[in-house]
């Protein structure tokens, strides 16, 4: 029973940073209409900054949030310089822009630190939390704890800012909000932000336990992918909760179905969210698409 | 300069595009005696995946239906042809009408729950199929070599073509890959052409016209398969070899640049993007080995940025500098004012009667 439970929290650490990817990308959905496939390289890029940065003797902490600052300044930048000249265009050609971004990337990350792995260092306290006979450890509720706020956060932000308010019209009718005088291209910028301030802070969270390296984000990215598509693209709560969920579902099934081993999880996984979706076309939390005809 | 451009006739303009394919096939049969042997394979490489790009863009430019999963495909139609030819000791072709059968079938089998996702929820069931296929791969050792993957021999006609080697699996490609573009069109055009194109672009109106939407879906998903199927097995052919990291993720989403970077809803667009997808990347290897990603990259991006719609927009942009379709029939060949340009492309006047 207590191993159940202990799989089911570290379950959860795991699952908190997929959900804080699958975040950045809903973010970016919601602001651009389109999946961003650099969404991962450009977390790496940020972790291997606020890692340059502490390497320089900075302290970790001060590290990461100069990391995530100017990852929001590149990520306003790369809308406004990369994306927004696409605009106009279908969204395919726009995911394709973004496979670009993913290659520029991860081969300047591989040409300025190299492919070899690097150790991160843990920004959270390496100690064991006990309940009982319960052990989680600290780290795992720290990453939880940290998505979580991250995720009320946004949520004020959307929901009760006029910001917020600005952000959800610019996606919903960009025209309309354009003639009540929303700065559209701002607020597109802001989303992009957002979602590179988001994976900055993923990255800086998974970067401890994956070792640091230009590949690292690419299978966290898979799983965020399927975490936001199980939660529904446009729902950010759906995305943290679909993300923790896959978390555990993946641990519980490493551990209880040797059949499946540690090979193949992303696999049963993705399968388990294929069967949610026959049920459910648009995700646990998202809303139905309803066309004019 | 000012007898540019030329009008011609639509009927006009049909001859002369089937000139320009004839031409096009042409230099393809005559490019192994212009070749040398590993440009040659290069060549056989690239037509043989030309052959997925053209079944993906089926399934994505055609019909509307985004896959990020193509490479599973490839992988189910080069690991059966290779494990037919050397487990069972099939020859090649018989194993390919297996694997038009068995890759065909999973496509279909695809369609059925495609039916209920729309958008990034097909994507990403799809994806779901890419990112599964190296690990079933590893898994299912006896069958499929593992890590090592299938070494397959070559055979005694092969060895012992008048042709030589390189030659004789350059033409069978190029046959297969003009079979597939012939293939292709024919679907897209005519009363089925029509029916994808509504489909496309609204399923209810699709719906009240009596089209069965779901059946076209379904076939569409079906051909997809079979020809991204076809593809692995012609790879297999030009290669002599398959392994599970040749069909990773990546090839799923390169698959998909070759179809935008080509020309979404385009024979001949899938033919331009499998050049670039498969010689950029050496190209900007042979500039620099340590940033290759980098100019490959950057490379996507100005293309996507100069030619919106593809190489294959670009190609008609500077065309209709030369040479402007004139639908004779409607207006006269007008001497002042330029007439409305008419596409060449067969689904185009199709459209327009649904539309009006």
């Amino acid at each position: 029973m207590n191993q159940l439970l202990e799989q089911i929290a570290s379950g959860i650490g795991t699952g908190a940073i997929y959900a804080s990817v699958a975040l950045a990308l809903v973010l970016v959905f919601r602001s651009t209409g389109i999946i961003n496939l650099a969404q991962g390289e450009m977390a790496m890029f940020s972790t291997f900054i606020a890692w340059q940065l502490n390497q320089v003797g900075i302290p970790i902490w001060g590290a990461i949030a100069i990391a995530i600052v100017l990852s929001m300044a590149g990520g306003a930048a790369l809308e406004r310089l990369v994306i927004r000249p696409f605009r106009n265009r279908d969204e395919l050609s726009i995911v394709i822009v973004t496979l670009g971004l993913f290659l520029v990337f991860n081969s300047v990350a591989g040409a300025i630190w190299g492919y070899t792995i690097h150790s991160f260092p843990n920004p959270l306290p390496g100690g064991v939390l006990e309940i009982g006979s319960f052990r989680v450890t600290l780290a795992t509720v720290g990453t939880l704890l940290i998505v979580l706020a991250a995720t009320v956060l946004l949520f004020v932000l959307f929901q009760r800012t006029k910001i917020g308010l600005a952000m959800r019209a610019a996606v919903d009718n960009p025209l309309s909000s354009k003639l009540v005088g929303i700065p559209t291209g701002l607020v597109l910028s802001l989303g992009w932000a957002l979602a590179a301030g988001m994976g900055a802070l993923s990255g800086v969270l998974v970067a401890p336990q994956l070792f640091l390296e230009p590949n690292m984000m690419f299978g966290v990215l898979i799983y965020s992918f399927a975490a936001a598509t199980l939660g529904g693209w446009d729902s950010p709560l759906g995305a943290v909760i679909a993300g923790v969920l896959l978390g555990v579902c993946q641990n519980l099934a490493a551990t209880y179905i040797p059949a499946i081993g540690s090979d193949l999880t992303i696999a049963f996984a993705l399968g388990l969210i294929l069967l949610v979706l026959l049920v459910r076309p648009t995700g646990l939390f998202g809303s139905k698409e309803v066309t004019r005809v | 300069m000012s007898a540019l451009p030329l009008r011609v006739s639509p009927a006009r303009a049909r001859v002369l595009q089937r000139f320009a394919v004839a031409a096009v096939i042409l230099v393809g049969l005559a490019l192994p005696f212009m070749l040398t042997k590993f440009t040659l394979f290069q060549a056989s490489l690239i037509l043989a995946l030309a052959i997925g790009i053209l079944g993906l863009n089926l399934l994505v430019g055609y019909g509307g239906q985004v896959s990020l999963g193509h490479g599973f495909f490839i992988a189910l139609g080069g690991y059966t042809s290779a494990i037919l030819m050397t487990t069972a000791g099939w020859d090649f072709f018989p194993s390919l009408i297996a694997v038009a059968v068995i890759s065909g079938g999973a496509g279909l089998l695809l369609g059925f729950p495609a039916l209920r996702l729309r958008g990034l929820y097909l994507a990403l069931a799809t994806l779901a199929l890419a990112v599964s296929t190296v690990p079933v791969l590893r898994r299912f050792e006896e069958l499929t070599g593992g890590v090592q993957g299938i070494r397959v021999p070559r055979a005694a006609w092969l060895t012992e073509s008048p042709l030589g080697r390189d030659a004789t699996i350059y033409y069978i490609v190029l046959i297969a890959a003009i079979l597939a573009a012939w293939f292709v069109s024919r679907v897209v055009s005519g009363y089925s052409g029509l029916a994808i194109a509504t489909v496309k672009s609204n399923e209810i109106v699709a719906r009240s016209q009596g089209i069965n939407t779901a059946r076209w879906k379904t076939v569409l998903f079906a051909f997809s398969g079979m020809l991204a199927g076809l593809s692995g097995a012609f790879t297999v052919l030009t290669v002599g070899f398959i392994a599970p990291e040749s069909v990773g993720v990546m090839l799923s989403i390169y698959l998909l640049a070759g179809v935008v970077i080509g020309g979404l809803g385009s024979v001949s667009g899938a033919f331009i993007g499998a050049i670039v997808v498969h010689l950029l990347p050496q190209l900007a290897a042979d500039v620099s080995p340590g940033l290759s990603g980098t100019i490959f990259g950057a490379a996507i991006l100005l293309i996507m940025f100069l030619m919106p719609g593809g190489f294959v927009e670009l190609v008609k942009r500077l065309f209709r500098r030369v040479l402007v379709v004139d639908a004779g029939r409607t207006r006269p060949p007008s001497t002042d004012g330029p007439a409305t340009p008419v596409e060449t492309q067969t689904v185009e006047p199709g459209t327009e009667k649904v539309a009006g």
